[in-house]
This record gives structure tokens, sequence and C-alpha cells, in this order.
């Protein structure tokens, strides 16, 4: 990669969502945005090699982009009259001060994350018009036809115009929900990342876990006083610290008490617990994400799985209970009671759990009957898990504590 | 109710209190690619305050109209009487149905479920969103016409049977969707019924 190549792509990074931002607000229409960014940045490539980088790179690819986009809506103008009305609005209510800067990628964000569009069709549009990825790289990441996902974004892009979701930040009294909303489409592209679904794909995608960091500092950057924007960064941040030591070198996943927790990331442990104990001194009540950050500080807090803070781990998973309810959230909590209360304690809890068709309930049963000393019924659970698990590491590691069952050969000759 | 300022101070935000010259006549609306002007006029005949819309053809925009953006500008209307002082930023409204769904289950709408209905509608009304609205009769009192042939063709009977069907519907104003899915989840909830909200052409 040459210096020029370099720079380019670091540009590409720092200025796609500042310039489609600013195009969508100047032209309402995301198509114009998305085509006229994407064109400037093809134009910079051609040139900068030759003419040299610009002083302020984006402040060029925005003059650019903006000169294509005039000369196209010109052209447009004469043979589509209808092509402006179907324009897509901007803000019709100058948004309520949130303590952060007014910054056109912040509509851009909450335009592409609109709860009126499918989970799928914000996902899409988010790593497209923010994150700057091609349509084929986020075709390649969710393992869906290029044409398929070109589709999927069109058609959100149309939804957009027809139905005419504001280019704007929401209303104040909506605002709370639709951070929660884009807070949730970012969780999803790290956890994809950092768990793939598909046993087709890597286990550990770097790339997605990288992106939805970065959109997630960018929208921290953007509203910085949001306690839940915080609380996600935090979380991302100390997952993303463990990921070098998750997986073996056999591709199997490594469970947290087994990590080698030397191999850990220390400066994103440091970001991470810096902005949990700042959520923390703030006294402000957390939270979904700000909880589920502390109960990671309180794992990466631990130099060894031994000196871990059990009780504070249950008594922050007792905190999140109270907001969420739900039986994921008390399965995790069970693991937690395991180390506190014992195995049986924690396997009663879980056996109430309507969670049959999810492999974590099973693999969980799985690892506290095997304590328990129940091989048999640890087998079953064991093959249950590997079943309904799409993870290939996770699948890897399932199959090899299953096979590490004592009474194996026994089992097998039996059988 | 709680929504009601909210919603007030979005649809109207005057510069100047242009009804208090001339409470007939105020800008609602630009026909941007078109250079019309929408007017809306207040009906005030006695059955509420439906307001009705009209274009001015023979009005002039005085306002800097960007030729590429549709980014809302102040406009003034020229030969009003209100013109030379006024400014109004201009709203564009799109319609949307809300359409709203039975199922067999339904049953007829309770006396509580009317009165919140007919509640929901004076705000609508007074708040300039509403269009239309009413109930539609039992899908098996539909006839499809087919009228594209020699002789049109009558057929008993709904175009298709489901167990979900629309019972009603409004046609409601609204300067974008964020307003109108408030809208739609208030109207869900004074019918207690689900609704679907579903845009219009715009004009």
């Amino acid at each position: 990669m040459t210096d020029v190549d370099a720079i380019i792509t670091r540009v590409h990074h720092q200025e796609w969502a500042r310039v489609v931002a600013a195009l969508a607000r100047r032209f309402g229409d995301l198509d114009i945005a998305e085509e006229m960014t994407a064109e400037a940045f093809a134009i910079a490539v051609e040139r900068w090699p030759a003419d040299g980088v610009p002083p302020n790179p984006g402040a060029w690819l925005t003059t650019t982009a903006v000169r294509r986009a005039i000369d196209r809506v010109r052209r447009e103008a004469k043979r589509e009259e209808k092509h402006r009305e179907a324009l897509m609005l901007s803000d019709t209510e100058p948004p309520e001060p949130l303590g952060a800067i007014d910054d056109d990628r912040l509509r851009l964000v909450f335009t592409c994350c609109h709860p009126a569009l499918a989970m799928e069709a914000r996902v899409a549009l988010t790593l497209r018009m923010v994150g700057g990825l091609t349509v084929a790289e986020i075709a390649r990441a969710f393992l869906v036809q290029e044409t398929a996902m070109s589709r999927r974004i069109t058609r959100a892009k149309d939804k957009i115009k027809a139905a005419r979701i504001p280019y704007g930040v929401p209303l104040r009294s909506d605002l709370p929900a639709r951070i929660t909303g884009v807070l949730a489409v970012l969780y999803l592209i790290f956890n994809e990342g950092y768990l793939a679904s598909h046993p087709a794909t890597d286990p550990v995608r770097a790339d997605l876990t990288a992106e939805a960091i970065r959109l997630t500092r960018l929208l921290h950057a953007l509203m910085p006083v949001d306690g839940e924007v915080v609380g996600l960064l935090a979380l991302m941040l100390l997952t993303e610290a463990r990921r070098a030591a998750r997986i073996s070198a056999t591709g199997e996943l490594v469970s947290l008490a087994d990590q080698d927790r030397g191999a850990w990331n220390r400066s994103l442990i440091a970001e991470g617990h810096a902005l949990v104990r700042a959520r923390v001194a703030s006294g402000h009540p957390p939270g979904r994400y700000q909880i589920l950050a502390a109960i990671n500080a309180v794992h990466t807090d631990a130099p060894d799985v031994r000196d871990t803070d059990w009780s504070q781990v249950v008594a922050l998973y007792n905190q999140l209970l109270r907001l969420d309810p739900s039986p994921i959230v008390r399965l995790n909590r069970a693991v937690a009671v395991a180390e506190l209360d014992g195995p049986e304690v924690a396997l009663a809890e879980i056996d109430t759990l309507p969670l049959d068709g999810y492999h974590a309930q099973h693999a969980t049963r799985a690892e506290l009957l095997r304590r328990l000393g129940r091989s048999a019924e640890s087998r079953a659970a064991y093959d249950r898990a590997i079943e309904l698990a799409g993870n290939s590491a996770e699948t890897a590691f399932l199959i090899r504590r299953r096979d590490q069952l004592a009474g194996d050969t026994v089992d097998r000759s039996d059988g | 109710m709680r929504q009601s300022t909210n919603l007030k101070s979005v649809l109207t935000r005057p510069r100047a209190p242009v009804d208090a010259v001339d409470p007939d006549r105020r800008v609602v609306g630009i026909g941007f690619a078109t250079g019309l002007v929408v007017e809306e006029r207040r009906c005030l005949d006695g059955r509420g305050d439906l307001p009705a819309r009209r274009v001015a053809g023979g009005s002039t925009i005085l306002g800097k109209a960007c030729r590429i953006a549709p980014v809302w500008f102040v406009a003034r209307l020229k030969g009003a009487p209100t013109a030379a002082t006024e400014q109004q930023e201009t709203i564009r409204m799109t319609q949307y149905m809300m359409s709203v769904l039975f199922d067999e289950n339904s049953g007829p709408g309770t006396e509580e479920e009317m009165a919140a209905v007919s509640a929901f509608n004076r705000r609508l009304q007074a708040a300039g969103h509403w269009v239309f609205a009413n109930g539609l009769a039992d899908p098996e009192s539909a006839t499809v016409v087919d009228g594209r042939g020699a002789e049109p063709v009558f057929t008993d009977g709904p175009y298709i049977e489901s167990k979900e069907y629309i019972g009603g519907l409004w046609i409601i104003e609204a300067p974008h969707l964020d307003v109108a899915l408030r809208l739609a989840a208030e109207g869900s909830e004074h019918c207690n019924r689900r609704v679907e909200l579903r845009p219009c052409h715009s004009a």
C-alpha cells in the first residue's frame, strides 16, 4: 500500500459519513448522497496519487461530491419532475439541545436506524451510509447475495422517501427510545462480529467488531452525555479486549475461565474501565448497556478467574433483571450464581427457563451437570447444544467438552 | 392529551401570528417543484374546524428559493393582505392512511372505545391532522366490481377472505413519519386495535 492509498483509506474512515450526511441534508436524497460520495472517493483514488493529497481532504471530497450532485440534479430536474416531489424531508424542527454538537451525521444515524425500518434494513443501511462499507462487503458479512443486499438497501431508501421518514434528530419525547434503537443496531453488528451466527463464516469477524466500535465511538462523540451510549462503548471495548484470547490456536472457543488473561488488550480494558467509572461517578441510574459494561468490568478486573468478585456480578445481574426480566438475563445470571452458590442452585434456576431452542441454555446445563458428576445428562445436554449452535468455534468447543466427559469410553463401547 | 402540545408546536410554528391578521388564510405548504402555494382555508361552518385546501394560483413566492434543494425556506405571499409583514416557515404535509385491523375475535367497539375514538378524532381536528375517518361495515357486506369488460361483473363478498380485515380507517396529515407514528400509536390505543400506517403518494 502506498502512502496515498493509506491516506485515502484513513480519509475514507474519517470523512465518509460526514460527506454523505452533508449531501443528504443539502439534497434531501440518500441515493444522491451515497452515490456522489462514492464517486468523489473514486475521483480521489484516481487523482490524488498524481496531483497530491489536497490540504483539506474532507472539504475537497464534499465539494467534489456536491458538484457532481448538482450536475445530476440539474439533469434529472429536466426530465423528471416526480423525482423532486419524492425528496426526503429534512429536519422539520430544530433539535432540542442534546448536549451534543449539531452534526449532520447524527441525523444520518437516526434516519438509518429508524424504527419503521426492519432491523436487517437498519443494519445494512447504517453500515452503508454511515460506515461506508460497500454493498458487496455488507452482503459478505451477512452471507446474502450482493443483489439481494442491494435490493434490501434500495427498498429501505424507498421507504424513507415514500413514508417521509425525517432526516433529523427525533422529537425530544421520542429520543430515549430512538437512542435505544440505534444502540441495538450497533450492538447487533458488534455481536455478529464477536460471535458470528453462521457456521460458514469465520467464528470471529474482527472487521465487524471494529466497525461497530468505530460507529459507537462516533455516536459517543456526537452524544457524549448519553449514559447508555457510554455504556455500549464500554461494553464493546471490554469485550473486544478479550478477542485474541477467545479462540484457541485450533479454532476453538475458549471459555472466560480458561482464557490467557495476559493476552487481553490492556489499553482497551483501561479505556473501558475509565468509561464505566465515569458513569458510576455520575450517580445516574444505569441502563442496560451500562450494567452489562459494569459486569464486564468486574470480569476484566480480575487477574485470575479465581479473583472474580462473583457476588458483585450477581448483584449487577439482579439490577439488570429489574430492567429486563428476560430468560436470557436469568440464564446469564445463573452462570454467576453457580460460582457463588454452587451448580445445583444454578441448575434449578436454569431448568425453569423457557429457552429450549437456545444453544446456550443447553451448553450451560451441560457444564453444570458435568460439575455435579451427572455425565449422561450432561452428554445429552451437550448433544442438544451442538445441534443448535451456529458458530464453528463454539461447536468445536462443545464437541471437545462432550468427548472429554467421564465414562466416555464406557458409553461408546456400550453404544 | 399528553402529546398534543408537542404536536401543535410541530405543526404550527408561525414566526408571526398570521391568523391574527387574517384568521381565514394562512400558508401551510409550498409545492416546491411547481412553485404553487397551497393555502389552508378554515371552514368554520358549524361542523367543526375542517381544513380544506386550494391552490392559490395567483400568488407568487418571494422568499429565497434554492433551486436545488427542498430546504424549507421562509416564504411570503404577494397580494395577500397579510403578506407584507408575515413570514412563516412552510411545512409540506403528507397524507397517511391508518387502517384499523380487525380479526375474528374483534367484535364491535365498546362504548368506552367509541368515546375514546371520538375524543381522539376531536384532537386530530383541533391539531389540523384530520382528513377523514370512518368505520367500515363487515367484509361480508362488500361487493367486488369489475367494470373492465363490456358489462360490469358484480361478485358478492370481499375480494380476499382472510382472518384479519380492515374494520375502519383514518386519513391523517402529518409533516413526517415520526408525527404520523405517534398519531397511529394514539389511534391504536384509543380504538384498542392494531393499526397499519401507510403513506399516500405525495400529491
